[in-house]
């Protein structure tokens, strides 16, 4: 959750965050606790992945601080695009780097950490895809390979860079229902990075939109209205309830569509 | 193979564990190379040592050979500038800019033609320093040096140590470092490390083999390799056997067919890469795994016969008339341009220093072969008369009497007597009697001091067993001496050219 809760499993205190001298993002804050499901969202280079970093620990914050709880086991599960299919491997291969962490640079593989990586693969629902090369695979079945080994590691914060992007409706469903399903059988917290509102508004509890630089977090509910929304985008962005359900509209603005059609009849 | 198909494995024992160890070597530092998305690398690398050598030349024309340091700069500075600033290239090149504006292959491209441009810049003044640069550009495995080999097999131990002991962290943190890092892993130092690793295996192979041989060994294998394996280490195997496949045939079509030995592994590659497609496009699987292994096998029997013939155990009978000799006297006719370490070493015969002249000389008694006995011929010739002994003595050394004494008998009559004693006593040493023609004319020689003549008609003495009582410490053309030397004549038509005849 946002602001200062107790029980974090990670918290952003005030960061601001960059590369050079460049700064990305500016003295944001959030929280994630266990069980919480944050759905992280923004326009394509507003930061999502830097602030991302910053809560694996890969990029050191140019102001404020990051904490980690004690307890904390981090999952993380890059976009697919980031695993290069060159690489020789099976899906068994790359679920196993999930366990290399607890391993170490030169622990010996137990049977242990076997039993892991094959749980791990009959969670997501691909254990008899096991031994086929990673390369083969669909872009579905290769966000589950990934996620599996982000599930080796057992974490209790799994992080997801855009884990949908460019899957088709039915791919997505299963992977939304996998996150639910880890979430509530094994308590998982889970923050999921998406560049679609529409993606998460109907998944998470809290959402934190990263707009110009600033973080706004808050309950799903309370941010996924109308005014808010369009506040924040500078930009109409319409909310419509439909069977309980949230669709995200973000249409051009009368004024807007008006002078485009304009323009269309001045070419003609 | 028969026993004479594998003479060339024996005769060149060194070069080929050379060509074994940089195959091993590159094949397994392509296989990372090639997934890294960097291949141009292996050139820029060369290129960056080729600056080293360019940039100790350079400092060498202010920093003089006097005192400790600057003698040991000199000495030491080629090399150690090489070696640090290809390692230095190796943290350029393997640095990927992320989100900036020119890609990772982009910087590798700069840097090579940045490379190559200064070093050339550097040496330009320097006849010594191109001849350098082109060694290095142009290194040939077949002047390599036992200490090479030695630095290469404890580079082989040290890398498949280290893989054996880290190929997990090696892995993950080349294969994906947020990750790597996100479980603990310093992913960058892991990256840094293995690139350095991958600098050093190929500025050595490169000193030792050559750009073309290097740069194919490192690219070739791990194509092929990474097209048929399904895992990464599996994928490692396959192009190790595949380049020591590659490099073996490749060495023994070389010295069999007058080829040189790099185009000819890239040819044996070229089949091998056929091979593999073949297996992947028809499905004809275990086709391209089968000749790989096959091949393996092959290479540890040649390894094992080269081996043995370093230990002082060979396996096979060392005979000169086998095919394998004229294996050995067909590899060493070719490549009379093509060895630019021999050709470095022309060029020194002909410097002014009588000092340079005098390395060169004894650089060509360590090489040892026939187109070193050439050049030795030439040092005969020399104004120097210490560059002509050290030539007589390295003859003696390395060479035989089929190849020098010709040359040995001819240049000996335009010799000082002094010298000209010393060529006697090679060419009787070689029991061919010019010696006692030269050792004859010696005591003639109004010029020959009477000391030389003294040693000469020692050796006479000690060659015929017999004495005619000629006075040294008389003039040649004494009467006593004339006659002494028509009696050494007579005894000479007599009995030393009746024995060679017989």
């Amino acid at each position: 959750m946002s602001g200062g809760s107790e029980r974090a499993l990670i918290a952003l205190r005030d960061v601001t965050l960059g590369y050079g001298r460049r700064v990305v993002v500016r003295d944001a804050s959030l929280a994630v606790g266990p069980g919480d499901f944050v759905g992280l969202v923004g326009p394509n280079g507003a930061g999502k992945t830097t602030l991302l970093r910053a809560m694996l620990g890969l990029l050191r914050p140019k102001a404020g601080r990051v904490e980690r709880a004690p307890a904390l086991r981090l999952g993380y599960v890059p976009q697919r695009q980031v695993i290069d299919p060159i690489y020789p491997l099976t899906v068994r291969d790359i679920v196993a780097m999930g366990r290399y962490g607890e391993l170490g640079a030169r622990g010996r593989w137990r049977p242990r950490d076997e039993a892991l990586v094959t749980q791990a693969l009959e969670q997501v629902g691909m254990r008899e895809h096991a031994d086929r090369a990673y390369r083969e695979l669909s872009g579905g079945q290769k966000q589950r390979a990934v996620l599996a080994r982000a599930l080796a590691a057992r974490p209790n914060l799994l992080v997801l860079d855009e884990p949908t992007n460019d899957m088709d409706v039915r791919a997505e469903s299963e992977v939304m229902a996998l996150l639910h399903a880890l979430r509530r059988e094994h308590g998982v917290a889970i923050v999921m990075v998406s560049h679609l509102l529409q993606v998460v508004a109907n998944h998470v509890e809290t959402l934190a939109l990263l707009v110009d630089g600033r973080l706004e977090v808050g309950p799903a509910g309370d941010m996924l209205r109308t005014e808010v929304l369009s506040a924040l985008f500078h930009h109409h962005v319409e909310v419509v309830r439909v069977d309980g359900r949230v669709a995200v509209f973000t249409d051009a603005p009368e004024h807007e569509a008006g002078a485009l059609a304009a323009r269309r009849e001045g070419s003609s | 193979m028969t026993s004479a198909a594998l003479q060339p494995f024996q005769f060149f024992s060194v070069n080929y564990l050379a060509l074994v160890l940089i195959a091993a070597l590159c094949a397994t530092a392509g296989v990372f190379v090639v997934c890294r998305r960097v291949v141009f690398i292996g050139l820029a690398l060369v290129e960056s040592a080729a600056l080293g050598v360019g940039f100790a030349f350079w400092s060498f024309g202010w920093i003089a050979a006097a005192g400790t340091l600057g003698a040991w700069w000199h000495t030491a500075g080629v090399p150690l500038s090489a070696v640090v600033f290809a390692l230095l290239g190796t943290l350029v090149f393997s640095w990927q800019p992320r989100g900036g504006r020119v890609s990772g292959e982009a910087v590798v491209g700069a840097g090579y033609a940045v490379a190559a441009g200064l070093a050339l810049l550097l040496v330009w003044n320097s006849a010594e320093g191109l001849e350098e640069l082109q060694h290095l550009l142009r290194g040939d495995v077949l002047f390599v040096r036992p200490s090479q080999v030695m630095a290469l097999g404890g580079l082989v131990l040290a890398v498949f140590g280290a893989l054996a002991l880290w190929h997990r962290p090696v892995l993950f943190s080349l294969f994906d470092p947020d990750m790597a890092a996100s479980l603990g892993f310093r992913a960058g130092a892991w990256q840094r490390a293995t690139f350095l690793a991958i600098g050093l295996v190929i500025s050595l192979s490169a000193w030792t083999g050559g750009a073309l041989l290097v740069f194919a060994m490192l690219v070739l294998p791990a194509v092929g390799a990474l097209a048929l394996a399904d895992r990464f280490w599996q994928a490692v195997r396959l192009a190790i056997a595949f380049a020591v496949t590659a490099v073996t045939l490749g060495f023994w079509l070389a010295a069999h067919y007058n080829d040189p030995t790099p185009p000819a592994v890239i040819a044996v590659a070229l089949g091998l890469l056929v091979t593999g497609a073949l297996e992947t496009r028809f499905g004809l699987r275990g086709l391209g795994r089968g000749v790989l292994a096959a091949g393996a096998l092959g290479t540890l029997l040649c390894v094992a016969v080269a081996a043995a013939d370093q230990l002082g155990h060979p396996l096979l009978p060392r005979q000169q008339t086998s095919s394998g000799a004229v294996a050995r006297a067909s590899h060493e006719h070719r490549h009379p341009a093509g060895d630019s370490s021999l050709d470095k070493v022309r060029a020194r015969l002909h410097a002014a220093e009588p000092d340079t002249r005098l390395a060169a000389v004894r650089a060509l008694c360590a090489r040892g072969d026939l187109q070193a006995a050439a050049l030795l011929h030439e040092a005969l010739g020399d104004e120097d008369a210490t560059v002509v002994a050290a030539a007589l003595e390295a003859l003696g050394t390395c060479s035989d009497r089929a190849r020098s004494a010709d040359a040995v008998a001819r240049a000996a009559a335009r010799l000082s007597p002094d010298l000209q004693l010393e060529a006697a006593r090679l060419l009787l040493g070689w029991n061919d009697p010019r010696g006692i023609e030269r050792l004859l004319a010696i005591l003639a020689s109004p010029d020959a001091a009477p000391f030389v003549r003294s040693d000469a008609v020692a050796l006479l003495r000690e060659h015929a067993r017999t004495r005619f009582d000629y006075d040294p410490f008389a003039p040649p053309d004494s009467q006593a001496n004339r006659s002494a030397i028509a009696a050494w004549r007579h005894w000479f038509e007599e009995h030393a050219r009746g024995g060679e005849s017989r």
